[in-house]
């Protein structure tokens, strides 16, 4: 990882005084024991900051909306920033939805494709764990980013093969059950946004959680407006959701969304074919409609 | 009144002199942690945590409540909620939250009946720290791993008993009225609990809080505020999880006709938005600069102390990592 991260400051350093490209979004040393943190480096000095090592977990796609966003009242002569992100394979799976998406111009980024070895698991307090990858990187089905403009060389694990073998089984409970399961743990959701913000596919300018008029989820601590919520966050992921788990790492409360996330990835890969920034093609899956798509998880959701 | 005892083993007679009181919260474990909970004349209090992931300030000051219903033109005071009769085990960085949220809400001529109907029917136990978390901070934001202020009793766990000392007169009547439970303390469990506490003390990275202050009353350039804000996602976890944090937002709801008082927090870009769909406070280094200065300069300024008491929740919630720590010592540079 030593070497990777040379090579990669080198490479950081050079699009940088080259004046190829403005930012390069990476990491940092963090200040909690067991962290790195997103970091801009703006100059060939500030590359000499970035580091690589088993703790860069968040998903730095969810800055690039937030880079690329026209300002509200723009400089005359403003042009999108030019930026360069060095991407994990989930960070890849991202870029690829954006792009899709209309979210970023591709000839104003410039992806460093990382390998990448799978990030740590690290608990909440900073300890335990110690060595075990994280749960995202054991099911990474594409630890390196597709379609990078620059490549850094290094070992990748090897991809996982999709099993969904969590989710079949909370599948196969009787909805009573999953039901129990599924609000059991979004009690404990304080709808501080966090999963929300740090979600690269959550980009939008206003999201239905917060629109007054009309108010589709009262702030009320209830658990019906909570799950209100989480549904509607989770169903604006289907057929997008790269299961990089950006959204579990931020959760202040520890909220395991990603049996419920990955359901909808499971669905999208079982039923349409689709994985996004893997399979299925440029078109986002739910811009596409074939007269065989299935609609029995509408009618009948308790059939197996 | 002087320091008493409990004996570790006789901890379940307390808690049963605690439930005749009333609903009792205190640390109980679930599937998360330890979280504070009701506690049941079954359940023997957790002591040993470094600290609940929530602030204590959700008890007195709720995520959500009704301050009034409405039917047609019919507009009545909501019913108080439940009210806890002791909360018990609450760590000192949150009592003193306690003090400070206390004096926003309650001030010598307006008393927020809501706060001040929750504060006054609790009796406020706190317990003493005896390990310093990795990102605690508390010895430079004006209070200690056994500072008393803000509770209306003192607690310590030193292994085989717990002290108590009263702070306030409701909380040395408690402890009058049942002396029967406590035993003098020996001299060498004060001195025990003297060293624990001075041990997590230094334990303790010291940050500049005072220079901070200083340097932040004379303002900082925007750019400053931008680039510590850079990474921010605009999520509220430091807020939502910080014990002084009480901004909030009053929300109708029509459903169940309901005027609901919800906490809000400065990181969102909602926050300030106006009825038009201005919002004075669009770029996330403004809204920054507001947490900040609200903290460090605005209560210093009205309140003569900063509205941050050292509990490290939000440095370890931060999904960028932004460190307040590092801000402060930045503020300085």
């Amino acid at each position: 990882m030593v070497d990777t991260e040379k090579k990669m400051k080198a490479a950081a350093k050079k699009l940088l005084s080259e004046g190829k490209v403005d930012v390069v979004v990476g990491f940092c040393k963090g200040s909690r024991k067991n962290a790195s943190r997103p970091f801009f480096a703006k100059s060939a000095a500030d590359a000499e900051l970035l580091v690589w090592d088993g703790f860069c977990t968040a998903n730095l796609a969810a800055f690039l909306p937030r880079l690329f966003e026209r300002p509200a009242r723009p400089k005359d002569g403003w042009k999108p920033p030019r930026v360069a992100l060095t991407a994990k394979g989930c960070d890849g799976r991202s870029i690829a939805g954006l792009v899709r998406e209309n979210q970023v111009p591709r000839a104003n980024l410039v992806i460093i494709g990382m390998p990448c070895e799978g990030m740590l698991a690290v608990q909440k307090s900073g300890s335990a764990k110690k060595n075990e990858t994280a749960r995202a990187c054991v099911e990474c089905v594409s630890p390196e980013a597709a379609d990078a403009d620059v490549r850094i060389e290094g070992t990748s694990r090897k991809p996982a093969k999709a099993s969904y073998g969590r989710v079949k089984a909370f599948a196969a409970k009787s909805a009573a059950e999953r039901w129990k399961a599924f609000t059991k743990e979004i009690s404990r959701c304080i709808r501080c946004n966090a999963c929300r913000e740090a979600c690269p596919n959550c980009y939008c300018k206003v999201c239905f959680a917060d629109q007054r008029k009309p108010s589709w989820v009262s702030p009320a601590n209830e658990l019906s407006e909570t799950v209100a919520f989480h549904m509607g966050r989770m169903f604006h992921q289907a057929g997008r959701c790269v299961e990089c788990d950006a959204c579990v790492n931020a959760c202040p409360m520890g909220i395991d969304l990603r049996l419920f996330t990955q359901k909808l990835a499971a669905d999208a890969v079982e039923l349409f074919g689709f994985a996004p920034g893997v399979s299925g093609g440029d078109v986002p899956m739910l811009h596409t409609f074939t007269q065989d798509d299935t609609e029995r998880f509408i009618t009948d959701p308790e059939e197996k | 009144m002087a320091t008493v005892a409990l004996d570790r083993k006789n901890s379940k007679k307390l808690t049963a002199a605690l439930l005749r009181l009333g609903r009792v919260r205190g640390p109980v474990k679930d599937e998360t942690g330890v979280v504070l909970g009701d506690l049941t004349s079954k359940s023997d209090p957790v002591l040993e945590y470094q600290n609940f992931t929530l602030p204590a300030k959700r008890e007195f000051f709720p995520q959500c409540e009704a301050v009034a219903k409405f039917e047609g033109d019919n507009v009545r005071e909501a019913a108080d909620g439940d009210r806890a009769a002791v909360v018990f085990g609450i760590r000192p960085c949150d009592a003193l939250a306690l003090s400070h949220v206390e004096r926003v809400f309650c001030d010598e001529k307006y008393a927020d009946p809501y706060f001040r109907g929750r504060r006054d029917a609790a009796l406020v136990i706190s317990l003493a720290c005896d390990k310093a978390g990795p990102s605690c901070f508390c010895t430079s934001a004006g209070g200690g791993p056994a500072s008393a202020k803000g509770a209306d009793i003192l607690s310590s766990n030193i292994g085989t008993a717990l002290l108590f000392d009263s702070v306030t007169a409701k909380g040395e009547s408690f402890l009058k009225k049942n002396k029967g439970l406590f035993r003098k303390p020996t001299a060498a469990e004060l001195t025990k609990r003297e060293k624990q506490a001075a041990d997590v003390s230094r334990r303790m990275k010291a940050v500049d809080t005072a220079a901070a202050v200083k340097s932040l009353a004379a303002g900082r350039p925007a750019a400053f505020w931008e680039g510590i804000s850079e990474t921010c996602l605009s999520c509220g976890a430091c807020t939502f999880l910080c014990p002084t944090c009480h901004c909030f937002d009053l929300r109708d709801d029509i459903g169940t006709g309901a005027r609901l008082r919800v906490h809000d927090a400065c990181m969102f870009a909602t926050f300030v938005t106006e009825a038009s769909g201005h919002n004075p406070r669009a770029r996330k280094g403004e809204r920054m600069r507001q947490r900040v200065m609200h903290k460090f300069s605005y209560a210093p300024e009205n309140y003569d102390t900063v509205f941050c008491v050292g509990c490290g929740r939000c440095v370890e919630a931060c999904p960028s990592n932004i460190d307040i720590r590092e801000t402060l010592a930045g503020v300085t540079e």
